[in-house]
């Protein structure tokens, strides 16, 4: 019974530009892309995605689950950190794992966005999914345990996004796979209908295509990895963080993205 | 933006002005009176049950069967918005019904629930209102024909949706093998359907005669309403039909066989977001569907799906194990030709068929699923641009890539899907870890077929005489394709020009391993074989599985003829409680062979254990089925025998 529906990309001209990149069109054939070519293609597709990747700078769930991450940092400073979690109806044993741990925070940003009146989009989707990711993906290496362990563990390796420098870590991987997940969600459409092309000959350059773009979106991101811990740590200090000042940071982060991407194409 | 969509249902009348209309296009729905748009034939349900359904089981099929026309009739949109950076994707419908009980669909926690399992299966937004319906739809007369408690069929565990595939069917014969009475409920919405299933449901009778009965539930909508493929409410429609029939012979509830791949669906590719991967069986979904419809019969009604753990070649191997492959071609999978009336089952390129294809081939079972019955061969086969070649390309890319993922990485990829899959497990991280396991067993299926394929077609391959679209040209990519056009450009594709002429079994290999390695694939990728599971075997994973010990764990052995390997030395003891009675050394020779044993249990999965224990411990089979069911991790069963101190 399971379907799965794919789509297809938009004929206007400037998806039809970037579809020439992804494929090489006219190219004798054999050529991979270059990390200069990723370059373009990011910044191209970023372009003719523009509108979209506005509207993620007033989605509900990408304003939440990025306020979420702050406060799991914040919590795993707090003396009560399971009191703290519990504020987000977050809930942990003594022996939760790593990974129960994401499941909590998945459940809280879902049953966040079953309350909200916008509900889930694609956009939230996209977040909720980059966030899991970036708190597995680093966290694991500091637990050394995904499915055992206990929240003591759990607590210890979220306590090193709790710092200026943690946080900026975090931040940086949850914005470079967010843009990441965001372009695929167009050029995934470009690279499976256009397998044979000159710069995708075999299925093996797919994932290779894949790949240079989460780099390429993880490099671009060091732009906020900086400016994401400092304005953690000010404005926690200052004024403490909520909702309102995490949506102003958020929509400034992603225009920084945006315009490091479009920068790196201009000085190509 | 894809217009909003009022559906006044059942007669209900809303006034002129009333807010709910507003900004809505209106569609009156009917399944009542003398014309109506969506047919239900709920005599189906009472002609075998020679009762009456009560009016709130009446109400749920009406509403489930409306939301299902809605769904279907209204398209999802294809025009990008937002200047072609949108795609429309989710609706917003508001129905007005008329219902037998419309307090009690109005509550809030009814109309909570419903909204909720909706929304998670379509992503749609759904509001309701439920007025007092006017017209009712006139009962037949009925003769009953005793105590219903009498009947052979009366509380079953559950009734069995029965789609006529292969998972379904793989269900309902191994329910049917460890003795169960099975009542099969099908969604008919086409003649040809019907009649497909008619046939598959005959062949299974000879094989359980007294023990299954098939109740096609007929319910459509009228040409015309509109069309819109994705159908992602199919199991809200299913759970109802189910419910309305367990009801009446009070079922324990209604079961869902569909393997694991499927039931999560993870997104092939990073354009599948939220349900664009169907949820039809998905674990979250069937814990609100099992608490709806437990809500609505007023009782503890469960909702399950036992195949949660396994992959599609599990399933079509205990088809084989359970002696049932002679079945499997009277069964469909197809997304398309399931509703045609075509001689050919399976069109072969849809997704369904891909993966019912690559798990027969697979399992070895090629000879019950001929080539004939395919309009186009899954793996040579032409293939359209758009999402016929993407559907291909993603399927197998995606299937590779699991298979060399690690635990972790697959856990942070998929973070979100995992977390939603097990939301209701009691324990997350085993289940993650079991689910992982799978994605990862499927992943290794879907590579080592692929490469016995392109073998197959090394010839034909080298020659460039398959058609350019097929699956096992797109793989191997252009360098067959345009190999006279360009220069060779890789190592890889110089191989392949110094290859001409020469006998392609050598150079596919190697084309194989050059782009596995492009994806980051190990070579080492093929597990260690595994031994065929004989009676010894089958006797020694119960008595670990059931957690015996000691005398008790060597009482076990005995009673079911299995010999220590050292009996037939004079000087050895003839059986294992007089092994373990006679001491060192003889009581250690015992524990490390059950050491061993449970090491190697971990290697087999959940289906081919199930089915040892089927033919060798049929008296313990209900309790071992638990026991195996409720088990932790592969992984971990076999990483905790290093431990194993006790006898």
């Amino acid at each position: 019974m399971g379907h799965t529906r794919l789509g297809e990309i938009p004929k206007s001209r400037k998806w039809r530009e970037v579809v020439a990149l992804v494929t090489g069109e006219g190219l004798a054939g054999g050529v991979a892309p270059t990390a200069a070519d990723m370059t373009g293609i990011a910044a191209k597709t970023l372009d003719a995605a523009r509108k979209g990747l506005d509207k993620a700078v007033a989605d509900a769930g990408v304003h939440y689950t990025f306020y979420l991450l702050t406060q799991l940092a914040l919590a795993a400073r707090s003396p009560d950190w399971e009191a703290a979690l519990d504020r987000h109806g977050i809930r942990l044993a003594n022996d939760s794992s790593l990974f129960d741990f994401t499941a909590e925070v998945q459940d809280a940003i879902d049953r966040h966005l079953r309350q909200h009146p916008s509900g889930a989009t694609d956009l939230s989707e996209m977040a909720q999914q980059s966030a899991g990711e970036a708190i597995t993906s680093l966290a694991a290496t500091r637990t050394g345990n995904l499915f055992g362990g206990s929240s003591d563990d759990v607590r210890n390796a979220m306590h090193s996004f709790s710092t200026k420098k943690g946080f900026g870590e975090l931040g940086q991987r949850f914005f470079g796979r967010f843009v990441a997940r965001f372009l695929n969600f167009y050029l995934s459409r470009v690279t499976a209908a256009h397998l044979g092309s000159p710069r995708l000959r075999d299925l093996g350059d797919i994932p290779q295509f894949n790949d240079a773009l989460r780099s390429h979106c993880d490099q671009s991101a060091r732009i906020v990895r900086d400016f994401c811990g400092t304005w953690y740590s000010k404005t926690n200090y200052e004024q403490g963080i909520n909702p309102e000042n995490t949506s102003r940071f958020l929509a400034f982060a992603l225009e920084k993205m945006r315009s490091e991407l479009a920068q790196q194409r201009a000085e190509q | 933006m894809i217009e909003p969509r009022l559906f006044v249902c059942s007669g209900a009348k809303i006034a002129s002005g009333d807010p709910v209309a507003s900004g809505r296009k209106r569609i009156d729905l009917d399944s009542i009176g003398s014309d109506p748009k969506v047919n239900i034939r709920i005599e189906n349900v009472a002609k075998v049950f020679q009762q009456h359904l009560s009016p709130r089981l009446k109400d749920f099929l009406e509403i489930a069967a409306y939301v299902y026309a809605g769904d279907c009739s209204t398209r999802r949109g294809t025009q990008w918005t937002d200047e072609y950076s949108t795609e429309p994707w989710g609706r917003d419908f508001s129905f007005v019904i008329g219902v037998r009980e419309p307090d009690f669909w109005s509550s809030k926690a009814i109309s909570s629930l419903l909204t909720e399992v909706l929304n998670f299966l379509s992503n749609d937004r759904y509001s309701f209102t439920f007025v007092p319906l006017e017209h009712d739809r006139p009962e037949q007369e009925y003769f009953e024909f005793g105590d219903p408690k009498e009947w052979a069929f009366h509380q079953p565990d559950r009734v069995v949706m029965f789609s006529g595939g292969l998972d379904s069917l793989a269900g309902a014969v191994e329910t049917a093998r460890g003795g169960g009475k099975l009542v099969l409920v099908s969604h008919r919405p086409v003649t040809t359907l019907g009649s497909r299933q008619k046939k598959l449901f005959h062949e299974l009778k000879k094989e359980f005669p007294n023990q299954l009965i098939h109740v096609p539930v007929w319910i459509n909508k009228v040409e015309g309403l509109g069309r819109e493929p994705t159908q992602r409410t199919r199991s809200f429609l299913f759970s109802a039909l189910g419910t309305v029939v367990a009801e009446p012979i009070q079922a324990g509830g209604v079961r869902f066989f569909e393997n694991g791949i499927v039931s999560l669906n993870l997104p092939v590719a990073d354009e599948v977001i939220r349900a664009r991967a169907s949820r039809t069986t998905h674990p979250a979904a069937l814990h609100l569907l099992q608490s709806l419809c437990s809500a609505i019969t007023g009782r503890d009604f469960t909702v399950d799906n036992p195949y949660l753990f396994q992959t599609k070649t599990d399933i079509v191997m205990s088809l084989s194990a359970n002696q049932a492959e002679h079945l499997i071609s009277h069964t469909c999978s197809c997304a398309h030709l399931m509703f045609k009336s075509k001689s050919q089952l399976h069109c072969g390129r849809c997704s369904q068929c891909i993966d019912r294809r690559f798990a027969i081939v697979a399992a070895g079972l090629q000879a019950h699923d001929p080539e004939e019955d395919y309009e186009s061969d899954v793996f040579v086969g032409q293939r359209k641009d758009g999402s016929e070649k993407s559907m291909a390309v993603d399927y197998v890319r995606h299937g590779i890539e699991l298979s060399k993922l690690s635990e972790a990485e697959m856990a942070a990829l998929f973070n979100a899907e995992l977390s939603r899959a097990v939301r209701y497990e009691p324990k997350r991280s085993e289940a993650a870890e079991r689910l992982i396991s799978m994605h990862k067993r499927h992943g290794e299926v879907v590579t080592r077929v692929l490469e016995k394929q392109i073998q197959g077609q090394a010839e034909k391959l080298v020659k460039g005489t398959l058609d350019a679209s097929s699956l096992m040209m797109l793989f191997l990519g252009m360098r067959y394709r345009g190999l006279q056009n360009h220069a060779a450009a890789t190592k890889a594709e110089e191989l392949v020009v110094a290859a001409k002429g020469q006998n392609g079994m050598s150079v596919v290999t190697e084309m194989f391993k050059l782009i596995l390695a492009k994806i980051g694939v190990p070579e080492q990728r093929h597990p260690p074989k595994k031994r065929k599971l004989l009676k010894r075997d089958a006797v020694i994973f119960a008595a670990i599985l059931l957690g015996l010990k000691g005398l008790k764990y060597c009482s076990c052995l005995q009673e079911y003829g299995v010999r220590p390997k050292w009996s037939d030395s004079d000087s050895s003891p003839e059986s294992y409680p007089k092994s373990y009675r006679a001491g060192e050394p003889w009581r250690k020779r015992v524990q490390d062979e059950k050491t061993r044993a449970k090491a190697r249990m971990g290697s087999y999965t959940e289906s081919e254990l199930a089915s040892a224990f089927s033919s060798n411990l049929p008296d313990r089979i209900d309790d071992l089925r638990l026991r195996l069911s409720t088990q932790e991790a592969p992984s971990a069963r076999a990483g905790r025998s290093k431990s194993v101190q006790e006898v």
